[in-house]
């Protein structure tokens, strides 16, 4: 028998019935050594004593293994090894899935009644037997040797109600259950254990055990997915991702054998991609902005701008500006160009205006109460199809009702468009997926869908995105196709692609389907622009312009966009746009004095040396003001300058409006002056500015440039003059005011690139609030305390754009210890970043742990599960991969690469083990537009519109 | 004052029939009754919640004292509700789903009220939507989510999504708490308060809200 004196079996005593038993028929001599049941509450004792048994069978040196009887069991057998001798170990949480035969099996038990009491003879033997006999601790808390204490200091009322509530798991748990390996006195158990559900009133059922894991501990001789052998000198570790055991070496992580993955990028597809780019020599990028309309013709070959051109916008047709900038520029280079990109404020000012097609909204909303309020829109109905958070479907979407729905709001609400989102249809969108696919096939209205544009959270955001989305749909398309009929007058037949929101490009075809991405197309497109115009791929990029300054980042050669959703007038959206931040502070800035100090901005007022330009009788006005200079003292925003545009349309003109309109029809006047024509009171010229028929002016940093002769276009004498003004209520000279005055707005640049800097961490507005950042500010930016400095050293350089840029940013700059770039052609960089940008397509799928075993994939339509965690990654990577290139192809690129991004988040819990949370998988497709595929596209879209 | 004193003691010590006679006698008096719940019975579970942090007081001391606090709430209802005293907010709070252990649940649920917040208790095992649901019906201020698997853990995160996708994260704060539970878990998955145990996440709710 010595031979077969090969296995020494450490395990809970629990198991020790089944096991003798098993090894008893399958004929193998064994030594046991059994734990005391139990120790799984104490997780640190049961290592412990685990582990001196283990040492104390490997130092006899007749084993040829030790097979462990236990699970996971409380982390308790997470850190054991042997010296000399392999251990096995099941796979498995514990106890109960060894008496049903597999991890599985316990899941299914689980999921079907998680509140339930088991029984097995093992667990009878060595647990309730022993005590029942002594009268120990039982299933009753009154039987808990604390009880007596608490009698005798709180008396038995109290007592018993400490027991009730110590008591009470047992009101959640709904079966006892005996599961029946077929040893031992059966009927002794069954009737114990259907006794206990009666006192308890639960249900009592047997269920069939399984000795085939049990088995497999005494027989196996390879690690499988239920069992674990762990080699001579290993030891075990606690596997995040699985859930299970692994044996890590000695060398490995202690705690984990595996590494969660932070940040690995893999270029899956990298097709030949500089191909497009060499065919296209040149192109035309058009921005049509809020104030100018640019356009400029590049040279892809020489990779310069050949020529530029600046016509004012006309927001009340486009088409006008872009004609008359197209226009300036030279037309055999026009003709010559192959390819043409624009960037438009067109859809955030039909948002902002409320113009559009009316959108019938269709909801899946979460289980319970749908109140109308919760959204916005009219009409927007409910309808049947519920999803869970997990992704799965609840309930279905119903085919009679959607028609019905349908049906009923173009006839009653003569709606044109349909706009469907439901509550996780982000996570799977399959249901939104058939609802758009019915209506399209019942109306052929255009139909959109939240999850088309947003994969983040919250299906009442991702609804309004899709409305508006909806609405704009009709206004773009004409644009553009206005916009090809201006290009074939100059001699273009080129395809048109469309600057996004994030600084990328999609075709026209794209950009009808989704118009809302096109929201801050403008300044995305300068950042981009910045990017070309630099060729740097991490950057601050400042846009110094009349009335604001405007700062957005450039990270990893891309746009950075708001993780939130863009936000445009009053609507909260889920559009990536850039995540700008913008500041009251420009070239055209008020310069004012408040509570004794120079104040810049936010107002934007006409630059005094212009007015002076268009206007003689300035003089007259700066006169008079000279000569009230004491009173103004008092009043210093009294120091601006009312004058009259010419323009005559206010129906309603009350009396005093007509009085101040005619006196200033006379020459501009300053306020003190109108007051003495009517009573002046803030509202009295405020419809008249609102209406553009008068517009303030006064002191700005573009005069000061003027002065100092950094600038010369207008009348330098006006500016001179209302600068001596303000400089003198200040007590300053000329020379120390406009030093003071710049001085001032490198400050206010310096702290607003800090604030966006920090605007990650914290809402940078607090900033001017809070006394801590302010004693900081005046360490960094003056002469602080003696001997203190603050300096902030930011690594990443400022790109300049705009026309007063290079005045201000240096000095910024150096505040920073940063480098500054202000590129030639940076007053057109949108229009440059328009022609220049790229397709790209980014999404993301989230591969997550599910509560009852295995992986299920989100973002995905169907929400699939995959019992391994390597099938689901490959599956949501090769599907995620797939679907950008589809739609970068339909954006109109054929040619590009796709780059995946793997993150993982793992939390340590309370009980020492790393939990896996979660992977997010990213995918970004980037590719030059693509002449070819934009025709195709074009192509595409018109074969599809006639059929 | 004395009676209030005396209220605040017999709470204390888990004295209810102390507490009750209190109680009534301070109505008797024409006490306000909301001085009497604030400065005898709620300053006193207060003090309760302190000793059990400090290691003073265990896990029956806190009951009994929460018995004797909710016997002697139960006296002043009638004048609360006479006088629209509002509680200091309400708070839906649960045991996640696939997990039945809510004895730590009901700890905190007992310090809750104790300190002043109107609850409603959804049990064990409540799925994220059941959350979401009831955080919307009665526009909680706070939801409290409490788990002791590892395997249960999970849910919290998804319970947060549930909220975000709804669209009502913003409405409410989320407090989390149970024995696996950490810190870092909880910045993890975005929720607003931590608590290790009932009575500092008792404590941590009513701070939060800046009384």
């Amino acid at each position: 028998m010595k031979d077969s004196n090969q296995i020494c079996v450490i395990g809970c005593g629990v198991l020790a019935i089944d096991i003798k038993k098993i090894a008893e028929e399958l004929g193998l001599y064994i030594e046991y050594e059994f734990l005391s049941g139990g120790l799984h509450e104490k997780p640190g004792k049961l290592r412990q004593q685990l582990q001196e048994a283990i040492d104390r069978a490997s130092a006899k040196n007749k084993f040829k293994k030790i097979a462990i009887g236990y699970g996971i069991c409380g982390q308790g057998t997470v850190g054991i090894k042997a010296r000399n001798i392999p251990l096995v170990l099941p796979k498995v949480h514990d106890c109960i899935a060894l008496f049903l035969g597999s991890d599985r099996a316990y899941k299914e038990q689980f999921h079907k009644y998680p509140g339930t009491y088991y029984i097995s003879a093992g667990w009878f033997n060595e647990k309730v037997e022993p005590f029942s006999q002594k009268k120990g601790p039982g299933l009753d808390w009154e039987d808990h040797p604390e009880f007596q204490k608490l009698v005798t200091k709180y008396g038995m009322d109290n007592a018993r109600a400490v027991a009730e509530f110590f008591n009470s798991w047992k009101r959640n748990y709904h079966r006892a259950v005996f599961i029946n390996t077929g040893m031992g006195q059966k009927k002794k158990y069954a009737e114990y254990t259907s006794s206990m559900a009666e006192k308890f009133q639960w249900k009592y059922e047997e269920i069939a055990g399984s000795t085939s894991l049990l088995e497999k501990i005494l027989t196996s001789t390879k690690s499988s997915d239920e069992i674990l052998i762990v080699p001579p000198e290993y030891g075990t570790v606690f596997d995040a991702l699985s859930g299970k055991l692994k044996a890590a070496a000695p060398w490995q992580s202690k705690n984990n054998s595996w590494e969660p993955n932070k940040n690995t990028i893999t270029v899956v597809k990298d097709n030949n991609q500089g191909i497009s780019r060499d065919i296209i020599r040149l192109g035309l990028g058009i921005d049509a902005g809020g104030t100018y309309t640019d356009a400029v013709i590049f040279s892809f070959e020489n990779d310069i701008v050949v020529d530029k051109a600046k016509a004012p916008t006309t927001p009340w047709d486009f088409t006008i500006g872009i004609n008359e900038a197209l226009d300036t520029l030279d037309k055999d280079l026009l003709k010559d160009t192959e390819l043409v990109s624009v960037s438009t404020t067109l859809a955030t000012n039909a948002i902002v205006e409320g113009y559009g097609q009316k959108v019938g909204l269709l909801v899946m909303p979460p289980v319970g109460l749908f109140k109308q309020s919760d959204i916005p829109h009219s009409p927007t109905v409910p309808i049947s199809g519920r999803i869970n958070i997990k992704g799965k479907v609840t309930a279905p979407i119903n085919h009679s009702e959607i028609l019905q729905v349908v049906r009923d709001m173009i006839a009653k609400n003569q709606v044109k468009a349909f706009a469907v989102s439901g509550y996780a249809g982000s996570i799977n969108p399959e249901h939104e997926l058939k609802v758009k696919r019915i209506i399209r096939e019942e109306t052929g209205l255009s139909v959109t869908c939240g999850h088309e544009l947003s994969e983040l959270l919250n299906y009442l955001t991702r609804a309004m995105t899709a409305v508006l989305n909806a609405k704009i749909i009709p206004r773009l398309g004409k644009f553009l196709d206005e916009i090809e009929l201006t290009l074939r007058n100059h001699g273009i037949n080129e395809p048109i692609v469309v600057v996004k929101g994030d600084g990328s490009l999609m075709s026209v075809e794209t950009a009808k389907d989704r118009p809302v991405e096109t929201i801050l197309s403008g300044p995305a497109a300068s950042v981009a622009g910045a990017r070309h115009l630099t060729g740097r791929d991490d950057a601050l990029v400042v846009d110094i312009g009349g009335t604001t300054t405007d700062t957005a980042e450039l990270l990893h050669g891309s746009v950075r966009t708001s993780k939130k959703g863009a936000a445009v007038g009053n609507f909260h959206t889920h559009v990536q746009a850039l995540d700008m931040r913008t500041t009251g502070l420009g070239g055209d800035s008020l310069l004012t004095i408040s509570e004794s100090k120079l104040k810049i901005g936010p107002r934007r007022v006409i630059p005094v040396s212009w007015l002076g330009a268009v206007n003689i009788n300035v003089s007259k006005t700066l006169n008079h003001l000279e000569k009230r200079l004491d009173f103004i003292r008092k009043y210093p925003e009294k120091l601006q300058i009312a004058t009259a545009t010419g323009r005559n349309h206010l129906p309603d003109i009350t009396p005093d409006e007509k009085a101040a309109l005619k006196s200033l029809k006379e020459r501009p006047r300053s306020l003190d002056e109108l007051n003495d024509v009517v009573t002046i009171t803030p509202w009295t010229l405020k419809r008249l500015e609102e209406h553009d028929m008068v517009k303030m002016s006064s002191l700005t940093p573009t005069d000061l440039l003027h002065i100092s002769g950094e600038y010369n276009r207008w009348d330098r004498d006006s500016a001179v003059r209302l600068s001596h003004m303000l400089g003198e209520l200040l007590g300053l000279g000329q020379n120390d005011f406009i030093d003071h005055v710049h001085e001032q707005i490198t400050r206010r640049l310096s702290m607003e690139l800090l604030k966006k800097l920090l605007g990650d961490e914290i809402l940078p507005d607090n900033m001017d609030d809070c006394n801590v950042c302010q004693a900081l500010y005046t360490n960094w930016l003056a002469p602080g305390k003696e001997g203190l400095k603050v300096s902030f050293n930011f690594s990443h350089p400022l790109i300049g754009i705009g026309a007063p840029v290079h005045h201000y940013l240096p000095g910024a700059a150096k505040h920073l210890n940063a480098e500054c770039i202000i590129p030639p052609d940076a007053d057109v960089a949108n229009a440059i970043g328009a022609i220049t940008s790229e397709i790209m397509v980014c999404r993301h799928v989230r591969v997550k742990p599910d509560q009852e075993g295995g992986f299920t994939i989100e973002g995905l339509s169907g929400a699939k599960t995959f019992d391994d965690f390597d099938d689901a990654n490959v599956y949501a990577v090769n599907t995620l991969v797939e679907k950008v290139q589809l739609i970068g192809v339909h954006a109109g690129a054929s040619r590009g690469h796709v780059e995946t991004q793997a993150e993982d988040k793992t939390a340590r819990t309370g009980y020492g083990d790393e939990l896996f949370l979660g992977r997010t998988i990213t995918a970004r497709f980037r590719g030059r537009p693509d002449l070819s595929r934009l025709t195709d596209v074009r192509e595409e879209k018109k074969t599809s519109i006639k059929n | 004052m004395a009676i209030l004193d005396d209220i605040y003691q017999s709470v204390l010590k888990g004295d209810m029939n102390g507490a009750t006679e209190g109680v009534n006698k301070a109505l008797a008096d024409n006490l306000d009754a909301a001085e009497i719940l604030n400065k005898g019975l709620i300053a006193a579970m207060t003090k309760v919640g302190r000793l059990f942090e400090q290691g003073e007081y265990f896990v029956p001391d806190m009951l009994i004292a929460a018995r004797a606090m909710q016997a002697s709430t139960a006296l002043l209802k009638p004048k609360l509700v006479e006088a629209d005293i509002k509680p200091l907010g309400k708070i839906v709070i649960g045991t996640v789903q696939g997990d039945l252990h809510d004895i730590g649940k009901n700890l905190v649920v007992m310090m809750l009220e104790g300190i002043g917040f109107e609850i409603i208790d959804l049990g064990a095992d409540v799925s994220p939507e059941k959350f979401v649901e009831a955080v919307k019906e009665h526009s909680a201020e706070f939801m409290a989510m409490s788990a002791l698997l590892t395997t249960t853990m999970m849910v919290m995160k998804t319970s947060v999504e549930a909220l975000e996708e709804a669209g009502v994260r913003d409405k409410v704060k989320v407090m989390i708490g149970g024995a696996p539970v950490t810190q870092k878990f909880a910045d993890e998955i975005g929720a607003d308060i931590y608590a290790p145990d009932g009575s500092s996440g008792a404590r941590k709710a009513k701070e939060s809200l800046g009384v």
